[in-house]
């Protein structure tokens, strides 16, 4: 489904370029779940950024192939791209926060990519988005769907965005760091979900995140990137019970030990 | 051992929507010599509140007891950015605690930093840069050096490593262990990491609401709790952390 | 790569119209090509000639000198005003934001009076208690410049005041002074240096406006603004001496915005 081939992100900054992202591949089937771990500035969120279409085009140089569908999302037009966001390909963010439009209901928010993509009115909306809220496991939702996002909890507002995304059922959700601004009950809430979520519908999950251990729980296969590279790639359990590189070892040493 | 630190009913008030409400909310406790107490807790919980309230930065609406038995506790951040000041050279923020406490004189002042540089592990050239070359384990660093200059007994930490990259979280803690053990300090250590709190400390409470509701070994803690609300705690981190 | 460009290009028009303002300045201290003062009759309103580059006014004086001895005149009134705005702006915004409470709160009701009152209105007033002229329109323009200078210094102090790292010096044991001299007001250069640019700005505009109304500096010393008042009759007749002062107030302003703006960029 999704077939990333040595990309590549370069950005010039007067006489000096600084190589973001160098020769990543990835693969990706329906129903897989993918980890990228790594540190800050390893190049994992410029990836997943790249891979939803969301870089912009000029002060960016980009080369490589990614490969969605059987479409090179790199240099296909503007507009067969806007179909695809959002559609085909949803992504959430760390902080909920920024990524809601604060003066927008709930209802109108989630509603969004209906509004788009499709040419339902304004009742069948309103259900598909009902629906939707219900799906991420939220109570009363006629009443979230009338209320604004500063108005819900860190956790409440992680699942509208979850329910945003899923609402056109897309074949792939870019999870950024989705549970690090959240405390640690929330966080495994929003684990669960996003399983149930592969697991209901077959959606295919790229996961980021720089913490390892929760990337081992949830994720079939992980990749490794330190400095834009791809240091080590392959199943989770393979890499973390024999990490090959000195760097996979380094940042598994480093997890805390638990005392679980 | 020594008490070196007893809170007894505190209170902090704030005001909230023009209701009344208490960050921290009738809290006891005491820290001893030479031990690590954790303070774990979600956020909004009070802990925050809690710490600044012990070290005089919030006076106002403070209501109960705080006996120190030693000098000045000193306080590490979570984001070491932010408590450098941005216009000054590592030496100078050094220097700064010893010319605060006076009776220093140029050269002892000198040679008090180097000792303390090799102690936390930074090289001697870092002393004429400014913050922002550095990087945020290394600010880090001289966060905790600038905190024990004026050789305090306790050290209250808040989240000191939750803003830095895993790898250097772990040189945090080490450093962290080592001067607990080497300078037999006392470390009052705030995280909402359960994790690191089991690994570093010897004791631990759990807050929630301004009240702390679980307070013992850790061991007591982690794995037989007696509050419900640590319950979900611990469940939420065993599903976090263990895969199923 | 866009943004850098013009960021440069704004800095060096900057540093260029500034530049030459400079040279203006130096020159109308140490030499004018004439005596800016000396009236001749023959000259009267001549144009633009090799001997006399701007032309001659209404009394036959040499209006490139006039113009190098008014630059020099408008650039002590704004930098003057500037000054006295910024010291007693930056003392009282940073007492306000630093301790808050009942102070703040007063001290800045004031600054909110004094701001809603219109700063012409303000400047006239205190000119007609204490007379026209040079020092009286300094005096004038300073106390109308120093509420917009408190008021930003405030904001900047109020940002500093609660980062951690003014708690760590408090923990250390630090003074209230040690803490707002040697921790907080290094911190506000970057905001003084555009504020004090944007605010010479607004000077040479208001030193401009007040002689133009006549309330600035005395004839026949000159400055922009009065000659532009001046040459206001013969506007029609003899545009040239309103074109030059007009176009260096231009030039003036024009220099030190993009010079603000580009050190405003610079990280």
């Amino acid at each position: 489904m999704l077939k990333v081939t040595d990309l590549c992100i370069k950005v010039h900054e007067k006489t000096t370029t600084d190589t973001l992202v160098k020769d990543v591949d990835l693969y990706m089937d329906r129903g897989d779940i993918l980890g990228i771990v790594g540190e800050s500035g390893s190049g994992k969120t410029m990836t997943a950024l790249s891979i939803a279409g969301l870089l912009s085009r000029h002060d960016m140089e980009k080369s490589g192939e990614i490969e969605f569908e059987g479409i090179n999302l790199l240099n296909v037009e503007r507009r067969v791209l806007r179909k695809l966001q959002g559609n085909e390909i949803s992504m959430i963010f760390q902080e909920p926060l920024n990524s809601l439009n604060p003066l927008r209901k709930i209802g109108w928010l989630v509603e969004e990519s209906l509004r788009i993509h499709t040419t339902l009115d304004k009742e069948e909306r309103k259900e598909r988005a009902l629906k939707a809220l219900r799906d991420v496991e939220l109570d009363n939702v006629e009443a979230i769907y009338e209320s604004y996002p500063h108005e819900l909890s860190g956790g409440m507002r992680q699942r509208v965005m979850i329910a945003a995304a899923m609402i056109i059922e897309p074949k792939l959700l870019i999870a950024d760091e989705p549970t690090t601004a959240l405390d640690v009950t929330i966080q495994a809430e929003i684990v669960e979900l996003l399983k149930k979520i592969n697991r209901e519908r077959n959606t295919a999950i790229l996961f980021i995140s720089h913490d390892l251990s929760l990337v081992n729980t949830l994720c079939e296969n992980v990749i490794v990137m330190q400095n834009g590279l791809v240091v080590e790639s392959g199943k989770c359990s393979d890499i973390f019970n024999n990490p090959q590189e000195e760097y996979t070892k380094k940042l598994i040493a480093a997890i805390p030990k638990s005392p679980f | 051992m020594e008490n070196v630190l007893e809170v007894k009913d505190l209170y902090v008030k704030f005001k909230k929507d023009k209701k009344p409400f208490y960050a921290v909310d009738g809290v006891s406790f005491e820290i001893k010599e030479g031990e690590i107490l954790g303070l774990a807790g979600e956020s909004g919980c009070g802990k925050s509140s809690l710490s600044r309230a012990i070290l005089g930065i919030i006076k106002k609406n403070v209501t109960g007891e705080i006996i120190h038995y030693t000098k000045r506790p000193q306080m590490v951040f979570q984001d070491p950015a932010g408590s450098l000041d941005p216009g000054k050279r590592i030496g100078f923020i050094l220097e700064e605690p010893l010319k605060i406490q006076g009776g220093f004189s140029k050269e002892e002042r000198a040679a008090e930093v180097m000792n303390m540089l090799h102690l936390v592990d930074l090289p001697e050239e870092i002393l004429n840069r400014f913050p922002d070359e550095l990087s945020g384990g290394q600010r880090q660093r001289v966060c905790i050096a600038a905190a024990l200059m004026q050789k305090p007994k306790l050290l209250i930490a808040d989240e000191p490593v939750s803003a830095l990259d895993v790898t250097v979280q772990s040189q945090i803690l080490e450093l962290l262990k080592k001067l607990h053990k080497e300078l037999n300090l006392s470390v009052l250590f705030i995280s909402h990491d359960l994790r690191v709190v089991y690994n570093l400390c010897d004791r631990v409470m759990v807050m929630k609401s301004g009240k702390i509701v679980d307070m013992g070994l850790k061991d007591e803690v982690f794995f037989n709790p007696k509050d419900p609300y640590t319950r979900i705690l611990m469940d939420a981190a065993r599903t976090k952390y263990v895969k199923n | 790569m866009e943004v850098n460009k013009n960021k440069r290009i704004k800095l060096i028009l900057g540093i260029t119209l500034t530049g030459i303002i400079f040279i203006m300045l130096l020159l109308g201290i140490i030499k004018t090509p004439y005596d800016p003062m000396e009236m001749s009759s023959e000259l009267k309103l001549t144009g633009a000639s090799f001997k006399h580059i701007m032309g001659c006014d209404q009394f036959g004086r040499d209006v490139f000198s006039r113009i190098l001895v008014g630059v020099k005149e408008t650039l002590i009134v704004a930098g003057a005003v500037v000054l006295i705005g910024s010291f007693f702006g930056t003392i009282l915004g940073t007492i306000t934001g630093y301790y808050g409470g009942i102070l703040d709160e007063i001290l800045m009701r004031i600054t909110d009076a004094v701001l809603a009152f219109p700063s012409i209105l303000l400047c006239l007033l205190i000119i007609s208690l204490l007379g026209g002229g040079r020092n009286t329109l300094i005096l004038a323009l300073g106390i109308a410049f120093i509420p917009s200078f408190a008021r930003i210094i405030r904001g900047e102090v109020l940002k500093i005041r609660s980062l951690d790292y003014i708690y760590s010096v408090k923990l250390f044991g630090a003074s209230d002074l040690r803490i707002i001299f040697i921790h907080i007001i290094p911190n506000l250069k970057k905001v003084l240096l555009s504020t004090v640019l944007i605010g010479f700005n607004n000077a040479v505009l208001a030193e401009a406006g007040m002689s133009y109304l006549g309330m600035g500096v005395q004839p026949p010393m000159p400055s922009l603004g009065r000659m532009l008042s001046e040459a206001q009759t013969y506007i029609f007749t003899n545009p040239s001496i309103a074109l030059f002062p007009g176009l260096i107030i231009v030039m003036m302003i024009l220099g030190f915005s993009l010079l603000a703006d580009a050190v405003s960029d610079l990280k």
